[in-house]
């Protein structure tokens, strides 16, 4: 299955205006003007979205997983290698000791963050798709990728099979932090998207 | 009665979510450790736990029906009320501590934590039926947070300990890292002065060494603190830091507004080093962490400079020891020196029958024996202290052969003895200390020598190895040779051949240091020595290698050049009467000798004890030659001898019992062109004067 031209331009554009409130209420949040860019949104099978976000994310990365139902079910995730998490951290609570770890206030910003992210990209469904979601809790863990991934996999409602990848940068003050978020769906989600995704386009074009 | 509120005001309201009944229901309003609240779709408190009447002070009468932002008006300004309409449009909001200290304003459930707020983590959830409302879980994380900061703090202390620690310990030099440690633990204890004390001399006073925070001023008043015998006794007992005080210092530090103290005795054992002094202008209420930081760095500092001091006792004491060999071989050297240059004199002096001569030469022998067994013991004393520091320089292997053949061809024609040189045609060059090269050649010669018999014959020659990379210089004599048992130990210290048993008539003399400090100094070269011996009667043949600079082909070396030397002494130089030597010798026999024999030679001489009379001397005459001591009473011989080449031009050989590589040096520096170890026989001196007359024309 893949993305026509036309619904990965749709979803980009969508994604788009949830990351654009997604960057206010960040910056709402830190003070800091958040610079994101562009995602670039891609659909891949389940199998091959691991060793893909291996080639990107080295070593342990932190997550941030919140799930979805409703008429749409699946799970969102925010990944960020763990120096990213680190210094996206230290930069948001000013802290400056030298301690190369996620402690438990770093936990507790990222996962705050990796909320705001996600339901500002979910809520868009929500909102623009007229399909309404409910969100769970997000949930923190730092693992490696097949780890992560097989836990998400662990709880899904329905066989997950495929991942919808949107890649972005954002960048706030100095610091250089790179994030990824992959929501992943099953395939009657996904279907369900698809023909929201279309009528959503007509709808534009009325 | 008619005063009882409505239980329906008392009570919270129920929970209208809780699943499961209503065990659930009471449980979350009255048991859960967590705030619990939910609001309407208008944000009005629909219900208020337990847990949030009791941290709040707030009943349910106080909160249920009115808006949330009524109840907390400061929600608006920080922006949260945003999560609550979010939270009704469906989304999870989370809220960490760190970035929001807390969502509703709750006074601190930790007094200790400094916290003014209870510090939250919370949740606002959508009702399950979404526009229903919100639900918000609250959780009190203070303590959490409190201990988390203990810890972090803790573990800052610890890294300030250990980079203190690892500054001390790769530390010459202790003392002067206290004001880079003080750099880096001010901040994290909020201090503002640092002093660092030393107790030097007598130990009667403490002076102030290192200090930061203060003005000269300040460091002027502080910078002397008297230490009376009991104040010195307290400083070696524990005590609290803050109540320490020595020479007046903590009414000083008062004055100074130097509110909080920390004085550390640097202790060690019974020696007490000094004090270090931590302060603030502001009023401290340390944490017993804290202290602890300063009393452990202070610790460290009192061992590291205990350390410190240890390792340059020490070092003076081996200082003293070289010292001490130094005057120890100037002490048995100088008396040796009138000795030698008499029976040197004597024994080539024809006026003498020749049985007086004869003994004079048995006297002049066992001298030089003397001297050179004092040179051996110290020469393998510092080899063994790898103290022996080599000049090395690039110079003609051959060159230092010839003139290590030159001193012993006196002996070789006492004892009837032929020498045959056959050298490789081509200089070779090597990397060497000329005068240990020297010496090298000169013990395998006074080996070979020694052990032959009258009318015996030594070959010298030297030939490139066939890699082109060594020299090797070979001497066999036709002496008494060696068993393969006597070869492996002939290169050992203090150990001789069967002839040199116990017990054995100890027919040759010498300690059996010579061939030990040779094999040690071609070491020190990179070379190699090796003996052999076809056998008991058949003589010996010493193998000295040496790495060449440039390689060579082995074609280069094979030209050979034969030359034959006998064993005649030297005509004497033939010396004019014009020449005017200056000698300056505080030793009276010494100087009596020497000069005596300088005058036999037809040199005018003019002799002076003292480096003064030197300088006297030389403004009044005029001389070609400066012979010196080095140690002289009123100065030492190398300013002595600047002073007469700046003033006067004049050029010097030295004469000293010191025989350390050091003075060879200055020596060198001072303006003597030449260096002559007493003691000093008639022969060598001869040469060296010869030497310097023909340098001047």
């Amino acid at each position: 299955m893949e993305l026509t031209l036309a619904s990965r331009d749709a979803l980009t554009e969508l994604i788009n205006i949830g990351y654009g409130r997604a960057a206010g209420a960040l910056s709402e949040l830190t003070g800091y003007r958040i610079m994101l860019e562009v995602p670039q949104i891609s659909l891949h099978e389940i199998a091959s979205i691991g060793p893909m976000l291996e080639d990107i994310l080295d070593g342990r990365v932190a997550s941030v997983n919140q799930a979805f139902t409703g008429s749409m079910s699946g799970n969102a995730l925010l990944l960020l290698d763990e120096s990213s998490a680190i210094a996206l951290s230290r930069l948001l609570s000013e802290d400056r000791s030298v301690d190369a770890r996620l402690d438990s206030n770093a936990r507790e910003i990222i996962t705050e963050v990796g909320n705001i992210l996600l339901n500002a990209c979910l809520g868009v469904f929500g909102n623009l798709l007229r399909v309404p979601v409910s969100f769970s809790v997000p949930m923190l863990s730092v693992d490696t990728i097949p780890a992560i991934l097989e836990s998400v996999a662990h709880r899904a409602r329905e066989p997950l099979q495929f991942g919808l990848m949107i890649h972005t940068r954002f960048r706030i003050k100095t610091g250089n932090v790179t994030g990824y978020m992959v929501i992943v769906l099953g395939i009657a989600s996904l279907d369900r998207l698809m023909r929201e995704l279309e009528q959503w386009e007509q709808r534009q074009m009325q | 009665m008619s005063e009882r509120k409505p239980s329906s005001v008392s009570t919270p309201r129920s929970l209208p979510f809780a699943p499961g009944g209503s065990v659930a229901q009471d449980w979350m309003q009255t048991l859960v450790p967590h705030g619990l609240f939910t609001t309407d779709r208008d944000l009005r408190i629909t219900s208020w736990n337990q847990w949030l009447v009791a941290h709040s002070g707030l009943d349910a009468s106080g909160t249920v029906g009115r808006h949330l932002t009524d109840v907390f008006p400061d929600l608006e300004a920080r922006r949260l009320t945003e999560r609550y309409a979010r939270a009704l449009a469906g989304e999870v909001s989370v809220l960490s501590v760190a970035l929001h200290k807390y969502l509703l304003p709750f006074p601190s459930t930790v007094p200790e934590s400094g916290y003014s707020h209870m510090l939250q983590s919370a949740r606002i959830s959508p009702l399950p039926s979404p526009g229903d409302g919100t639900v918000t879980i609250i959780e009190d994380v203070t303590q959490r947070e409190y201990q988390a900061g203990i810890l972090n703090r803790q573990q800052e202390l610890d890294r300030l300990l250990s980079a203190a620690l690892a500054t001390l310990l790769q530390a010459g030099d202790p003392a002067a890292e206290l004001n880079g440690i003080f750099a880096s633990i001010r901040a994290a204890l909020s201090l503002d002065v640092f002093a660092g004390f030393s107790l030097p001399g007598d130990g009667s006073a403490l002076r102030l060494n290192q200090a930061s925070g203060l003005s000269s001023k300040q460091r002027e008043l502080i910078g002397q603190l008297p230490v009376g015998p009991s104040e010195r006794r307290a400083l070696l007992r524990p005590a609290p830091p803050s109540t320490l005080t020595v020479g007046g210092l903590s009414e000083l530090l008062s004055e100074m507004g130097i509110h909080s103290r920390f004085v550390f005795p640097l202790v060690v054992g019974e020696r007490l080093h000094g004090l270090l002094v931590f302060g603030s202008y502001r009023r401290l209420s340390p944490t017993v962490a804290d202290v602890g930081v300063l009393f452990r760095i202070a610790r460290y500092v009192g061992i590291a400079i205990d350390r410190a001091r240890r390792e340059q006792e020490t070092l003076a004491a081996s200082r003293a020891k070289d010292d001490f060999l130094a005057a120890l071989s100037h002490e048995l050297r100088t008396p040796l020196n009138p000795v030698l240059l008499v029976a040197s004199d004597a024994m080539a002096n024809e006026e003498f029958p020749e049985s007086a001569r004869e003994a004079f030469r048995v006297i002049e022998k066992n001298v030089v024996l003397e001297a050179r067994l004092i040179d051996d013991l110290l020469d393998l004393t510092r080899i063994a202290h790898g103290k022996l520091s080599l000049d090395l320089r690039a110079l003609g292997v051959h060159s230092v052969l010839r003139d290590a053949v030159g001193t012993t061809l006196t002996d070789i024609r006492e004892r009837g003895l032929t020498i045959r040189m056959q050298l490789s045609g081509t200089e070779p060059r090597v990397f060497g200390d000329p005068g240990r090269l020297q010496q090298v050649f000169w013990n395998i010669l006074k080996n070979a020598v020694k052990f032959s018999p009258p009318g015996g014959q030594i070959e010298v020659t030297s030939a490139v190895d066939p890699s082109g990379k060594e020299i090797v210089v070979s001497v066999t004599d036709s002496g008494i040779g060696m068993d393969p048992e006597e070869i492996s130990r002939v290169f050992s210290a203090f150990v001789q051949g069967d002839h040199a048993t116990p017990g054995a008539p100890h027919r040759f003399g010498g300690l059996g240091l010579g061939l030990a400090i040779t094999r040690k100094l071609l070491e020190l070269h990179s070379g190699a020595i090796e003996a052999r011996s076809p056998g008991k009667g058949k003589g010996s043949t010493f193998l000295v290698r040496l790495p060449l600079i440039t390689p060579l082909t082995p074609d280069q070396g094979d030209v050979p050049s034969t030359r034959a030397e006998d064993g005649r002494i030297p005509t004497r130089p033939p010396f004019g009467a014009s020449r005017r030597i200056l000698l300056v010798e505080d030793h009276d026999i010494t100087r009596t000798t020497l000069s005596r024999l300088l005058v036999r030679r037809g040199f005018q001489v003019t002799s002076v004890p003292t480096a003064t009379k030197a300088c006297d001397a030389a403004r009044h005459s005029t001389f070609d030659l400066v012979l010196s001591d080095i140690g002289l009473p009123d100065s030492d011989g190398f300013s002595l001898m600047r002073k007469l080449r700046d003033e006067f031009g004049l050029k010097g050989i030295a004469l000293t019992g010191y025989g350390m590589e050091e003075d060879l040096a200055r020596s060198t520096d001072a303006g003597f062109f030449a260096h002559l170890t007493k003691p000093i026989s008639a022969s060598v001196l001869d040469r060296s004067l010869e030497q310097a007359f023909q340098d001047q024309g």
